[in-house]
């Protein structure tokens, strides 16, 4: 076998073992059960019926609402940051972060929304209809 | 149902034509491939074949280009009728972001591509007429995918492509359409106006022009191999190769800068799919590169070069499946929506992996592959390193990012097995960012060692101890010279670990030990400085990665301010909120925002900052405008762009972050006005009002000064009150003019005036519309009769009877069948004897009584009915009513303790030494431009 070949397999057998390595960055997600011990991720949905806070004069680095995880538990979610666009359209939210008594504090937040691009309706500009 | 409808207005012929076009140039793209491919038997009709694969190609070229030519002009011309022009053209859109809505959508960004391909073929075609019949029937086939991608078919269920050329109303079905006059009501949705920016104008032809080169070295490649020129190809292989990756680099790039200078993350480099799969075939192509020096040299790894550009061609097939299929949407940005080609897509990489198989395959013994090894030092080897590195590279990323198409793989195979494989999952990572510098960090780390070294090994070395005592010394002091150097910059970035300390040393060792390169050896040499340039380059660009990723920090945040209601000390605070006019302190700057305007749809927010040394005293002021972006109808605000202070140490980056939420969404605004708790108060003019921390004093009532934000209508009839705020205790006062609008004789509009430093806000009451529109209860009528031209007194005016009209202006007539209706015009002159306004009362006999049609003007106070013709005399009665509405109190109704929204939230970063980054990214890319000349020069000489 020549030497080229064996750096061809070597450069597969590291590809491998790195992605192997990594596989956690591809776990699932866990739940606010885990988040009482350590830091996690927690994908949920946004309890919509609840108060979403957000009010820059008062403080812009705080920014709270209320998520039900996976198992269906529902926690209050508190983040020191402003709160991102489009928020309330989010059909997913991956927050991360850890439970600090009773709310999870998140320091990261993802949002998955249904598309960028909405459908709209046919745009008529209702002025000139009657 | 539309079926019978005839509509007026469409111009259908250029969409027919266009369509038409668009087949002709699928079957000429597929003429020219048989053509072509027939050419390269060895036959007596060779030429001819060829000949007629150049024409078809040329009339592929042709067709395309008219249909586009066809497609824009629609655009221009607004044509809504048609499905494309509707959904990214609207009434206002300007015309430099005309060539952005092009590409916007999938069928013309699918024709923007196929542009470039017949360019580049057609470009070969006079550059390398060798190589002609055997290259361009791959890149006729190519164009035969392409163009069916926007070909329209309907087969069976599916269909085949998706032409530009649909009409709105086949699209969709709305009731709208049975209106043959639809065109007149609808105006089209408009570039999303995310995408109204001038890098979406440049970016994607760059980008797609560097993709359709990538497609001519598999070409090349693949074609002369298969005409049994197995090794022959290597020299115009490398040229356009190099042409391909400069190019694409370029177009990679400035998607870079297009995502730092205008989108809100922060950053120039995301991770995104849609980036990875575009960087993916440029690091491979760039092994190619690498792999085909070695071909050219020494005559070996023929193999490698061919798969390794053949790989770049299908990376970017995949990379187009992965961004039009819809796979990635969830986590990219900038995906498009699926049309439904996912299998014609499928099909169209399946088919080229399979022709590159079949090539290797099939040829595989006939290519020379010497039997001898490489010795460890030879270039050759080292250069075969450098490709496996960035292969390496190319199947990290590739894999993670290929992620949702494994869950679909998954899924599918699951529906044919019967079981549910989801828990099979995996999700793309939540910290792309953080995920691929992991490993994408070690990639650079060799790169750095392996590019300086590299460049002072010979080709074939049989004697590497004897050339190690030449070359020893200069990589020794290189080596030498980098460690004090990294040291000192691993400080400056602030890096913690191994890996840090490795990646700015590797990168310090590439630049000096290719600078000296340059400058070794007994004769100069033109070829060294396009790689030594590229190697340099990368050098410069990881210390900019290093040092903008690293020292990256912000400045918007105030310890003082903040202390208190910081829970977690360890958050990082990265917003501060700053109020109109009042200056913040945030780190070390002074930040102040001083004005916002309107710019088209892009609300922009001057900020002053005012940079101070650790004494406190001013070193430098900037200002900078992040903007806010509303989308097309200005209901809601939809983005935020960044605003940067450029220099060349650093950049400090401003975005802002949140607006008060009745400034960013339509709706919010309503709910925070229905919350208020407005008091009503009944004044004359010139009353005062207490309220509880300041007074209100309304000054005048006005049918001429309004509210700042009102712009009038020619219909509109509006009126308005002076009211001055004051603080009775600082003194400081604020004159409003809240408005009330009657719009086109129907709509009520209220401009409610606000000031936000006292809290208030004030509109008008109801009474108010008495002055403008009084009912009439509220006017006190006299009888006046008037012959034609008659002047009478009507303290403080006069009215004469100027004359009578049978066309009837007032807009509250409605014609009727058998009306006779007579319009008499009344001038009002005041004391003066000037006229200050005219009154048309209407005067009609509709089905044998009598109407009368009052006309009112509230800004002399008189309304007029023509309630009398007597024939006889030729005398007209007329009812003209008095609004005394001065007489009585009016109603301002006034809201305290109305929430501030005079404020923005901001983010503040800077960025050290991020134009290292970018001097070091151009010097990679100019390295493959000046190979290309080196080698022209060295030709022509």
């Amino acid at each position: 076998m020549r030497k080229i070949h064996i750096i061809g397999i070597g450069v597969l057998v590291v590809a491998m073992a790195l992605i192997f390595s990594a596989s956690k960055d591809f776990a699932s997600y866990a739940s606010f059960t885990d988040a009482q011990t350590s830091t996690v991720k927690i994908v949920g949905q946004l309890v919509k019926d609840k108060e979403i806070y957000y009010s820059p004069e008062e403080n812009p680095n705080y920014f709270s609402f209320f998520v039900e995880d996976n198992e269906g538990q529902v926690r209050k979610v508190i983040m020191h940051q402003a709160k991102p666009q489009d928020f309330e359209m989010s059909e997913q939210i991956v927050v991360t972060g850890k439970m600090v008594e009773n709310d999870f504090v998140a320091d990261d937040i993802l949002l998955k929304c249904p598309s960028k691009y909405k459908e709209e309706e046919i745009f008529i500009r209702s002025e000139n209809q009657s | 149902m539309n079926e019978n409808v005839e509509y007026v207005g469409e111009l259908l012929w250029p969409g027919e034509l266009g369509h038409y076009l668009l087949i002709t140039a699928f079957v000429a793209a597929i003429i020219s491939a048989i053509s072509y491919y027939l050419s390269t038997k060895d036959n007596d009709d060779a030429l001819s074949w060829k000949k007629m694969g150049r024409y078809s190609f040329y009339i592929h070229g042709f067709s395309v280009i008219t249909a586009m030519v066809i497609l824009f002009s629609l655009m221009l011309g607004r044509h809504y009728e048609y499905n494309y022009v509707f959904k990214h053209v609207s009434d206002d859109l300007p015309f430099k972001y005309m060539f952005s809505a092009f590409w916007e959508d999938q069928e013309g960004s699918f024709l923007l591509w196929t542009f470039w391909q017949i360019i580049v073929g057609i470009v070969f075609i006079k550059v390398s007429p060798k190589w002609e019949s055997s290259t361009m029937w791959i890149m006729a086939l190519i164009q035969v995918f392409l163009s069916s991608m926007v070909l329209g078919f309907v087969v069976g269920d599916g269909r085949i492509g998706s032409t530009p050329f649909n009409l709105l109303r086949e699209e969709n079905i709305a009731p709208i359409f049975s209106n043959p006059n639809y065109l007149e009501l609808i105006n089209g949705r408009g570039l999303n106006p995310l995408l109204q920016n001038y890098w979406m104008v440049i970016h994607p032809p760059t980008l797609f022009l560097g993709f359709a080169l990538c497609s001519l070295p598999f070409a090349i490649s693949a074609g002369a191999i298969l005409n049994n020129k197995v090794t022959e190809w290597v020299s115009v292989g490398l040229q356009w190769a190099l042409w391909a990756g400069g190019i694409l680099g370029i177009g990679i790039l400035m998607g870079g800068a297009w995502a730092y200078e205008a989108l809100s993350f922060g950053g120039y480099w995301a991770w995104d799919p849609v980036e990875n799969t575009s960087l993916v075939p440029w690091l491979l192509v760039v092994a190619g590169i690498h792999a085909n020096l070695v071909s050219r040299s020494v005559k070996r790894s023929y193999k490698l070069s061919f798969l390794m550009y053949a790989f770049t061609f299908l990376m970017v097939l995949y990379s187009t499946f992965l961004t039009r299929s819809g796979l990635t949407s969830e986590s990219s940005a900038h995906a498009f929506t699926s049309l439904g080609m996912e299998t014609q897509l499928l099909a169209f990489i399946l088919f080229f992996l399979l022709l590159a198989l079949f090539t290797y395959f099939s040829k595989r013994n006939q290519i020379p592959s010497p039997k001898e090894e490489e010795a460890f030092w030879s270039r050759e080897f080292w250069l075969y390193l450098g490709s496996f590195v960035l292969i390496l590279s190319t199947i990290l990323i590739t894999f993670t990012t290929s992620i949702p198409v494994f869950n679909k793989i998954i899924d599918f195979v699951g529906s044919i097995t019967d079981q549910d494989l989801t828990d099979l999952h995996r999700q793309t990572p939540l910290d792309p960012i953080a995920h691929y510098n992991k490993y994408q960090m070690w990639i650079a780390i060799l790169i750095g060692f392996m590019s300086g070294t590299a460049q002072y090994l010979r080709y074939k070395e049989s004697n590497f101890a004897a050339r190690w005592k030449s070359i020893g010394k200069s990589l020794g002091i290189a080596f030498l010279i980098s460690i004090p150097i990294a040291i000192i910059g691993i400080k400056w970035v602030g890096g913690i670990g191994v890996g840090y300390f490795l990646l700015i040393f590797s990168a310090t060792y590439g630049f000096f030990s290719n600078v000296s390169y340059l400058f070794t050896g007994f004769h100069y040499n033109a070829k060294r400085l396009s790689s030594v340039l590229s190697h340099i380059g990368f050098a410069i660009m990881i210390w900019g990665v290093m040092a903008s990723g690293l020292k990256k920090h912000y400045i918007s945040t105030n310890p003082f301010l903040m202390r208190e209601l910081i829970e977690d000390d360890e958050m990082a605070q990265k917003n501060i909120l700053l109020f109109d006019s009042i200056p913040m302190q945030m780190s070390n700057f002074d930040a102040l925002y001083f004005d916002s305007e309107l710019d088209r749809n892009e609300r922009k927010y001057h900020i002053k900052f005012v940079e101070k040394d650790k004494d406190g005293n001013p070193i430098d002021s900037f200002n900078l405008s992040p903007s806010a972006v509303y989308d097309n109808d200005f209901t809601n605000i939809v983005s935020f762009n960044p605003s940067t202070d450029r220099r060349l140490g650093k950049d400090i980056f401003t975005s802002i972050s949140a607006l008060p939420g009745d400034v960013m969404k339509a709706s919010q605004a309503k709910e925070m006005e229905d919350s208020l708790h407005y008091e009503q108060y009944k004044i004359f003019i010139g009353d005062t009002i207490f309220l509880r921390n300041h007074i209100a004093i309304l000054q005048d009532v006005s049918m001429s000064n309004f509210h700042k934000d009102y712009e009038a209508d020619s219909t509109d009839i509006a009126i308005s009150a002076g009211l001055v705020f004051q603080d009775p205790k600082t003194g400081t006062s604020y004159s409003g003019r809240p408005t009330k609008v009657i719009k086109e004789h129907r709509f009520i509009a209220d401009y409610p005036d606000r000031y936000n430093p006292f809290r208030v806000k004030a509109k008008l009451g109801d009474e108010f519309l008495d002055i403008l529109y009084p009912s009439d209860d509220k006017l006190e009528y006299h009888k006046v009769v008037l012959e034609n031209g008659e002047q009478i007194n009507f303290a403080p005016y006069t009215i004469t009877l100027q004359q009578l009209n049978k066309e009837i202006t007032h807009p509250e007539y409605t014609a009727e069948e058998g009306d006779i209706a007579v319009q008499a015009e009344l001038v009002i002159r005041n004391s003066n004897g000037d006229p200050v306004e005219i009154l048309e009362p209407v005067f009609i006999i509709r089905g044998n009584s009598p109407h009368y049609i009052r006309d009112y003007k509230p800004r002399v106070g008189l309304a007029a009915n023509f309630v009398h013709i007597d024939p006889a005399s030729g005398k007209m009665e007329f009812a003209i009513g008095e609004n005394h509405w001065a007489q009585n109190p009016i109603e301002i109704r006034i809201a305290e303790d109305v929430p501030r929204n005079d404020f923005i939230v901001l983010e503040a970063i800077v960025f050290p030494g991020i134009n290292l980054f970018w001097l070091g990214t151009i010097l990679m890319m100019g390295g493959f431009f000046a190979s290309l000349y080196v080698r022209k020069f060295k030709k022509s000489a």
